[in-house]
């Protein structure tokens, strides 16, 4: 459909000349502006003549490369003494050409890339310095929180009840599926795993202890409230951190309603009662998927497998588990909805908030599950 | 107008929102170097209608022709996909800028080009910041973010990115909504000289009246779902619907006018 740009460049003693045909539109002028460029920076100081008489299309850009090397014709003071001379007649080529001179000046550079050491030190002075403020900011976010739930909890009428149930359905029904699902493969290769290890020894009725200790204690809840670190605390995070944007937050204040009291106690209360009932049901599939294992591979019958269940596995073992599950809800609805308030006007920062959200929950799970181990293992429960 | 090619023609267009029918068979012409002004109540579809036009929404019947290509065409069994050739012919810019908030002013620019052209990474740079003092922002804007900038600069930045391959056709959403008049009376003005310096046609769906009287060649009323009125301003004023009247002949409008000829 268009032309290509062509032009043929001559120069004698006292004259340049510049003789351009085709279209010289944004598609067609990448090949000439490489030529152009060196015929720019070699002009000597004499007068440039462009010869448009057999130009087609042009647009701004076809205007600027054009006008860039007419205008390097010039060479500096000697401008007025080496006048360019367009010849040709042209719809608006002139115009163009006129408003490319008009708007050559180029803008500012970019800011280039700091040194390496400086900005190594000055990130980590950066991260040292964001460190403490974190810590700080989030024991303040815990403490406005754990007063607001209690004045909050203590008139139960003002709870904001339609929310509450909301955010179990959405936390926690919802997730039923997956979560049991996990579990249940989980508990298929505990089982799997250590009963294997132990048919070495003639040993294998002990996978029933073993198997439901450890989804009991350890994996039931965890995996639950790893799967609602994964799940929930990146839709808390996203969800007050599109509020932001919108502005919506700014809109609960002026209204005179506390965003603590209308979004994070909600959450945190839908969360606290969704997860034990996941963590719940996560033990019951996990075990149920050791069952299904010993039973196939182990010749353990479910009859068999109960009975064993319920002489040697101690409740108070469940009730460990199930009691980490609130201290998890609470956190990961501190992480989600405190990176959420702190996402700003742009999209970078939404997700930089979401991720740190995540991450930050995971992390807390794991390392308060291990702390509760020990902790429990002193105790003796 | 007539006996000229339309750039852009739309015939028999319905389209539904929900349960909601907007556009009830509407049929619309756009003239090369003309700049249009559609106008209408909330929600009778001018934003819509730009979106059907562009692509980004379906209707449910009619037929869509930009610059000579059907883009649209219900009757059509099978509508051939259209040609990367005619995305790059036409700029759009839509309400709130709608610029990539992770990349500077020059960025967005050269995003496009970067995408759409061969050019050299210098060259590209050039062109944008010719198009950065094309809609009379500062050269120092190149280096900033969306998030920098206030709403009116904001609103150039975004037509400097509409204009980056050079469109033949510019379409804007309320190019001066939320501008104070200051800046909205500079806004037009830019619209104006652009499309005098580049002989665009320019699409623009608006709310106000100043800019109806400053810039637009012609006005088309959006009204029930079909073209209630359409012409040079000053003849739709005379219009006998009673949206048009009570629109042109309210104190606003009236204001504007008097604006015009004061």
């Amino acid at each position: 459909m268009s032309n290509a740009a062509v032009f043929e460049f001559s120069q004698d003693d006292d004259r340049a000349r510049l003789r351009i045909s085709g279209d010289w539109t944004l598609r067609t002028i990448a090949a000439c502006d490489a030529p152009l460029r060196r015929i720019a920076s070699e002009l000597g100081p004499r007068p440039l003549i462009l010869e448009l008489h057999e130009l087609g299309e042009i647009d701004t850009a076809g205007a600027l490369i054009l006008d860039r090397t007419i205008r390097r014709s010039e060479c500096g003071e000697a401008a007025a003494r080496f006048p360019q001379i367009i010849l040709g007649e042209h719809a608006h080529a002139r115009a163009l050409l006129g408003l490319a001179r008009q708007w050559h000046a180029p803008c500012p550079p970019p800011p280039g890339p700091p040194l390496a050491l400086r900005e190594l030190l000055e990130r980590v002075g950066r991260a040292s310095a964001d460190l403490f403020a974190e810590i700080a900011q989030s024991l303040a976010f815990i403490g406005e929180l754990a007063v607001k739930t209690t004045s909050a909890t203590a008139l139960p009428y003002k709870l904001r009840w339609a929310s509450i149930t909301r955010h179990v359905e959405a936390t926690g029904l919802d997730a039923l599926p997956i979560v049991a699902a996990l579990s249940l493969s989980i508990g298929m290769v505990l089982a799997f795993l250590i009963g294997v290890q132990l048919q070495d020894y003639g040993a294998t009725p002990f996978t029933v202890e073993l198997v439901a200790i450890a989804m009991m204690r350890e994996f039931g809840v965890v995996l639950a409230a790893i799967v609602m670190a994964g799940r929930t605390c990146s839709a808390f995070a996203a969800e007050i951190g599109a509020m932001r944007m919108q502005q919506e937050i700014d809109a609960l204040r002026v209204m005179g309603l506390d965003p603590m009291e209308v979004l994070v106690i909600p959450r945190l209360l839908g969360l606290v009662v969704a997860l034990p009932i996941l963590a719940l049901v996560a033990t019951i599939a996990g075990t149920i998927g050791g069952a299904l294992i010993s039973w196939t591979v182990m010749g353990i019958t479910p009859g068999a497998f109960l009975t064993r269940l319920e002489s040697f596995v101690p409740i108070s073992n469940l009730w460990v588990g199930l009691g980490k599950a609130p201290v998890f809800a609470a956190v990961i609805t501190v992480i989600g909805c405190r990176q959420g308030m702190l996402v700003e006007r742009d999209v970078i920062s939404m997700g930089a908030r979401v991720t740190a959200a995540v991450v930050q929950a995971i992390f807390a799970v794991i390392m308060i599950d291990a702390a509760a181990a020990i902790i429990f293992q002193r105790v003796g429960l | 107008m007539s006996g000229r090619d339309p750039v852009l023609r739309v015939r028999g267009l319905v389209s539904r929102y929900g349960d909601r029918q907007i556009h009830k068979g509407l049929d619309l012409d756009v003239f090369a170097g003309e700049i249009v002004g559609i106008v209408g109540p909330s929600g009778e579809g001018k934003s819509t209608l730009m979106r059907l036009i562009i692509g980004l929404d379906r209707p449910i019947a009619g037929q869509i022709a930009v610059l000579g290509e059907t883009l649209i065409d219900s009757e059509a069994a099978h509508t051939a996909p259209r040609s990367a050739d005619l995305e790059q012919a036409w700029g759009v810019m839509f309400q709130d800028g709608a610029l990539f908030s992770s990349l500077t002013v020059r960025e967005n620019i050269a995003l496009p080009l970067r995408e759409h052209t061969n050019a050299s990474p210098a060259l590209i740079r050039e062109i944008a910041d010719m198009k950065v003092q094309m809609v009379g922002l500062e050269p120092s804007a190149a280096n900033k973010k969306p998030g920098a900038l206030s709403g009116g600069m904001r609103k150039r930045a975004a037509v400097a990115r509409a204009l980056a391959l050079d469109p033949r056709l510019l379409f804007l959403d309320e190019p001066t909504a939320g501008l104070d008049p200051i800046s909205a009376a500079q806004f037009d003005r830019m619209i104006l000289d652009l499309r005098d310096a580049l002989k665009i046609t320019v699409f623009l769906v608006t709310h106000d009246l100043d800019t109806l009287h400053a810039i637009c060649d012609r006005v088309v009323v959006l009204k029930g779902g079909v073209v209630a009125a359409e012409g040079p301003i000053d003849l739709v004023r005379q219009s006998r619907e009673p949206w048009v009247r009570e629109y042109f002949a309210g104190p606003r409008g009236r204001a504007a006018l008097e604006g015009r000829t004061g």
